[in-house]
C-alpha cells in the first residue's frame, strides 16, 4: 500500500538529532553530502558507513525502520552496482567468459557506489525529514535565505507554501490509496495492460484526486484566514531558533566526518 | 474604527441580513435575517443542508459579506475589510473537514500559528499553546502528526488552535457533521466547558437535533429565514413545525409527544429533550404517583 | 444466493513501521443472504478494514474470506471477480467521481465488466432509479450536482455493477436527517425488491436500530457480539460497557425498568416503545 511509505516522513522523537539546530542540520546536511562525494577508497567508505550507522543509532529510530525507508532506492542502487561490476576495466580479472569480463576492481566499485548512494539517501533523511519536523525545517530554510529577503525574494512566502506542501504530501498520499482502492472496486485494473491503457486507467484517480485538492486548498486558505493569516508581515514564531555552543558542535562532528574522509581516502588497503 | 453603537451585551448582530452567492444570483441563501447574539450564551442553529444556516456562520466573521444589511462584531461592521482582524481574533471559526484547517505537521505548531499571526511575543505563545491544549485535553498529543489522530481529536486541536487567539466567541461550523458520536461527544462537551467556564459565547451550527438541545437557545433556520427561535425546550415542543421542514426532534421529545395523544398522557410537558427526564415523567404515570 | 463468510481473519497495518496495529483479530462471522447486516464500532475498531477485505481490496494476513465456502484468495487471478460479485461503496463515495456525465460514471463498473453497450445501458438505468438518481440529472456533469445528489450517483455506480452482495461504508455520513433517511430508505428499497444481501458499516445505534436485520458488533478488532438486531440490543450491560451507547429508545427502556415499570429493554423502535407503554398503563 502507499501508506506504508515511510521516506520524508517524520518520526517525532528526542534524541541528539531531533534537539539540533535545524539550520544546523540543513547546513550539516550539505557538508555531509560534499564529504560523501570525497571518500575514495576502502577505509574512507568503511569510517562513512561507520559513522550513519552510528548516526542511526543515536537517533532513536529503530533500523528496521530505516531500512524500509530505502525501498525506492534499491532498484537505482543494485543498477548501478551492476553496471560497474561489469563496466569497470581492470588488471584482476576474476570472471572472463566471452565478451564478459569481471575484475575486482569493478566488485569494489559496486560496493563503493552502494555506500555511498545508501549513506547519502540515510545521512540525509535521518538529519532531515526524519528527526526534524517539516514545519520546523521550513523554518530553518527561511532563516537561512533570510538575506535574500532584502533582494525583494518571496522568502516568507516560499516557506509557507512548502510548510503546507509538506503538511498536505501524507493527507494526498492517503486519498490517492483510497481513491485508487474505491476505483478498483468498480473494476478498474492499474497493474496490467499495455503502458497506454495503464495511462489511461489512472484518469479516474487523477480526476478526482485533483478536485479534492483544490477543494482542500480552497478550505485551507479560509482557515488561515480566519486564523488572522495576511503573510509573513508582523508574523512572530512560538520556536525561536537559538543557536547553542552544542549546536556549534554538531556541526564540527560532521566537517570532521568530511576532513577524516578526505585524509583517509589518501590511505591504500589492498590496493583500494 | 467606526464603531456602531451597540448594546453591551450583545457580541453578535446581524441586521436585516440578504445574501446571494455570486456564481448562483437570485439564491437567496439568507432572506431577512436579524439575529442578535449574546455575550456568553451558547446558541444552536439548526436547518438541514441549504437551510442558510452555513451562510450565516460565514457571516459572522467576515469570510461572507451580507448583499444588503449588516453584521456586526462587538460594534465593529464586517464588510469593512480593516476591521477584519479585529473580528476575527475576537471570533474564531472550526470547521466541518477537520483534514482541510490543520495548518501544522506537528500539533503544538498548529496550535501556535494563529497567536504567531498576531504577532505575540515567543514566550508567551508557548504559553497560550500549552494552556489551550491542556484546555481541550489534547496536552499529551502535543509533539504529534494530525494525520494520525482520530476525527474528534482534530476538531479538538482546532478548538485549542483557536483558543490560543484568546477568542470572546468560537463558531462551530458543522464540526460535528463528519465526526463519530464519540468524537461528536468530545466536540461538545469540549465547547460546553468553554462556555461555562470561561464566558466564552458558542456559536454551534449543527443538524443534529440532540446537540442543540444542549445548547440556551436554539434558533431554526429554514429556506434562509429564521423558522423559530427560543430555549430548546420552546422550539422542540413545536413537533409539528419541526417535522412540516424536513427537521426531527430529539427522540425522548417525540415519544412524549406521542403518548401525550393519549388522554391518560395528557398531563405530560411539552418539549422535554432529556431521556431522564422523560423516564421520569412516563413512569410516575404508569406507577398512578401522578394523576394522569 | 450467495453465502459470504469469514473464518479467522486478521489483519495488521504499518508492518514493520512504529505504527504497526492490528487491525483485525481472528474475527469470524457470517452474513445471512437476502438480509441487510450491520457491522457496527467506533472508529479504529476495524469496521472499515473489514470492507476491504470482504471484496478481495486486501488480503488477510491470516484466515479466509469465503463466497460459497470457496477462498476468495484460492486463485488470485481471478480476484477481480470477486469485485463484481461483492460491490464495495466507499466512505465519501462521491469523492470518487470523474466521468464528464453522470450517465458515463455510473457505467464505470459495468464498463470494466466487458458488458454489452445494452446491457450497460439497462444496468445504469435501473441503479440510478433504485439510488434515486432522476433521469434528466444523467446527462449534467457530477461536479454540478449537490452533495446528497453526488452521493447518490455514486452509490448508483456500484449497484449498477449488479453485485450479488453489496457493501457500505458509513453511507450518510456527514449528511442531514433528510438526507439520512433518504438514503436508508433506498438501500432499503434495493435489498427488499432486488433480494440482494446488504451489509452496512456504521457507528449509529439509531440508524442501524432503523434499518438492519442483523448485527455484528466489533470492539478492537474482535467481535463483541453478533445476531439479530432484538438480540444485540438485549444485551444492555454488554453493549454500555463496551462505550458504545445504545440507541435511545433500548436505553429509555431500560431507565424505565430500573424506575420500577415492568417493560422489554429489547425494543428499539419509537413504535415499539410507545405500544409498550401504552399496553403498561393502569385503566
Amino acid at each position: 500500500m502507499l501508506t506504508d511509505i515511510t521516506l520524508g516522513q517524520y518520526f517525532p522523537g528526542n534524541s541528539l538529532l531531533h534537539k539540533a539546530d535545524p539550520r544546523m542540520k540543513v547546513v550539516s546536511m550539505l557538508i555531509f553530502a560534499v564529504a560523501v562525494f570525497m571518500a575514495s577508497g576502502l577505509l574512507a567508505y568503511l569510517f562513512l558507513a561507520a559513522f550513519v550507522l552510528l548516526a542511526c543509532f543515536l537517533s532513536g529510530i529503530s533500523l528496521k525502520v530505516i531500512l524500509k525507508g530505502l525501498k525506492p532506492v534499491v532498484f537505482i542502487t543494485v543498477f548501478m552496482g551492476v553496471i560497474n561490476i561489469f563496466f569497470t576495466a581492470g588488471e584482476r580479472v576474476l570472471v572472463e567468459l566471452g565478451f564478459i569480463r569481471i575484475c575486482a576492481e569493478g566488485l569494489w566499485a559496486a560496493l563503493f557506489i552502494a555506500i555511498r548512494i545508501i549513506s547519502l539517501v540515510m545521512g540525509t533523511t535521518l538529519l532531515l525529514t526524519y528527526t526534524t519536523s517539516p514545519n520546523v525545517l521550513c523554518d530553518a530554510i527561511e532563516s537561512l535565505l533570510s538575506p535574500l529577503k532584502r533582494l525583494h525574494v518571496p522568502v516568507h512566502d516560499f516557506a509557507m507554501m512548502m510548510t503546507i506542501a509538506l503538511r498536505f504530501v501524507p493527507a494526498l498520499i492517503e486519498e490517492t490509496d483510497k481513491i485508487m482502492s474505491a476505483q478498483k472496486a468498480r473494476g478498474a485494473n492499474f497493474e496490467t495492460g499495455s503502458l497506454l491503457s495503464r495511462a489511461k486507467a489512472l484518469l479516474p484517480v487523477l480526476i478526482p484526486l485533483l478536485v479534492s485538492s483544490i477543494r482542500r486548498a480552497t478550505d485551507l486558505a479560509t482557515a488561515m484566514e480566519c486564523r488572522c493569516y495576511t503573510g509573513g508581515e508582523g508574523r512572530t514564531k512560538m520556536r525561536v531558533l537559538k543557536l547553542s555552543f552544542k549546536d556549534w558542535l554538531f556541526m564540527l562532528a560532521w566537517i570532521a566526518l568530511g576532513v577524516a574522509l578526505y585524509f583517509l581516502s589518501t590511505v591504500k588497503v589492498w590496493g583500494v | 474604527m467606526g464603531k456602531v453603537k451597540m448594546e453591551d451585551n450583545i457580541i453578535i448582530s446581524a441586521r436585516e441580513v440578504f445574501f446571494e452567492y455570486e456564481d448562483d444570483p437570485g439564491s437567496r441563501a439568507l432572506k431577512n435575517v436579524s439575529l442578535d447574539i449574546e455575550r456568553g450564551s451558547f446558541v444552536a442553529i439548526l436547518g438541514h443542508n441549504g437551510s442558510g444556516k452555513s451562510t450565516f456562520a460565514k457571516l459572522i466573521n467576515g469570510i461572507l459579506t451580507p448583499t444588503s444589511g449588516r453584521v456586526l462584531v462587538n460594534g465593529l461592521d464586517t464588510s469593512e475589510e480593516k476591521n477584519l482582524t479585529e473580528i476575527r481574533r475576537k471570533v474564531g471559526m472550526v470547521f466541518q473537514n477537520p483534514d482541510n484547517q490543520i495548518v501544522g505537521s506537528v500539533v503544538e505548531e498548529d496550535v501556535a500559528f494563529g497567536p504567531e499571526n498576531l504577532g505575540i511575543e515567543p514566550s508567551e505563545i508557548r504559553k497560550r499553546v500549552d494552556e489551550a491544549l491542556e484546555t481541550v485535553g489534547m496536552a499529551k498529543y502535543k509533539l504529534h502528526a494530525p494525520g494520525r489522530l482520530s476525527g474528534g481529536q482534530k476538531q479538538r486541536v482546532a478548538v485549542a488552535g483557536i483558543l490560543a487567539m484568546m477568542p470572546q466567541c468560537i463558531v462551530l461550523d458543522e464540526s460535528t457533521a463528519m465526526l463519530d458520536p464519540a468524537g461528536r461527544e468530545e466536540i461538545i462537551s469540549t465547547v460546553l466547558k468553554l462556555n461555562k467556564e470561561r464566558g466564552i459565547t458558542v456559536v454551534l451550527i449543527t443538524h443534529y437535533m440532540n446537540e442543540a438541545a444542549r445548547a440556551d437557545r436554539v434558533v431554526v433556520m429554514n429556506d434562509g429565514k429564521v423558522l423559530c427561535d427560543g430555549t430548546p425546550r420552546e422550539v422542540f415542543s413545536r413537533v409539528e413545525l419541526l417535522e412540516s421542514v424536513g427537521l426531527d426532534v430529539p427522540g425522548p421529545t417525540k415519544l412524549l409527544y406521542m403518548l401525550k395523544k393519549d388522554p391518560r398522557f395528557f398531563s405530560l410537558p411539552d418539549g422535554i429533550v432529556d431521556e431522564d427526564e422523560a423516564a421520569a415523567l412516563v413512569s410516575d404515570i404508569l406507577n398512578g404517583r401522578k394523576k394522569p | 444466493m450467495t453465502e459470504l463468510r469469514l473464518e479467522e481473519v486478521s489483519y495488521k497495518y504499518g508492518i514493520g513501521t512504529p505504527f504497526e496495529k492490528d487491525a483485525l483479530d481472528s474475527v469470524s462471522c457470517s452474513f445471512t443472504p437476502g438480509r441487510i447486516t450491520g457491522i457496527i464500532g467506533h472508529t479504529g475498531s476495524g469496521k472499515s478494514t473489514l470492507a476491504q477485505l470482504l471484496n478481495g481490496l486486501n488480503k488477510p494476513h491470516s484466515g479466509r474470506v469465503l463466497i460459497d465456502g470457496r477462498d476468495i484468495w484460492e486463485d488470485k487471478g481471478s480476484i477481480i471477480n470477486v469485485r463484481f460479485r461483492v460491490g464495495l461503496v466507499f466512505q465519501y463515495p462521491e469523492y470518487q467521481l470523474f466521468e464528464e456525465t453522470v450517465y458515463a460514471d455510473i457505467a464505470f463498473g459495468p464498463k470494466n465488466m466487458r458488458k454489452s453497450d445494452a446491457e450497460i445501458d439497462a444496468l445504469v438505468k435501473s441503479a440510478a432509479e433504485f439510488a434515486g438518481v432522476s433521469e434528466e440529472l444523467l446527462q449534467k456533469s457530477p461536479f454540478e450536482l449537490s452533495g446528497g445528489q453526488k452521493r447518490r450517483v455514486a452509490i448508483a455506480g456500484v449497484m449498477a455493477m449488479d453485485p450479488d452482495i453489496i457493501v457500505f461504508d458509513e453511507p450518510a455520513a456527514g449528511l442531514d436527517p433528510g438526507g439520512r433517511e433518504a438514503i436508508f430508505k433506498g438501500i432499503k428499497d434495493y435489498q427488499r425488491k432486488k433480494g440482494k444481501t446488504v451489509i452496512i458499516i456504521s457507528h449509529s445505534m439509531e440508524d442501524m436500530a432503523k434499518y438492519a436485520d442483523e448485527l455484528v458488533v466489533l470492539k478492537d478488532g474482535r467481535v463483541l457480539c453478533s445476531g439479530s438486531v432484538a438480540e444485540v440490543f438485549g444485551k444492555s450491560e454488554l453493549i454500555r460497557s463496551s462505550g458504545l451507547g445504545l440507541p435511545w429508545v433500548t436505553s429509555f427502556m431500560n431507565k424505565l425498568s430500573t424506575l420500577g415499570v415492568e417493560v422489554d429493554c429489547g425494543v428499539y423502535t419509537a413504535e415499539d416503545a410507545y405500544q409498550q407503554i401504552i399496553s403498561r398503563i393502569k385503566e
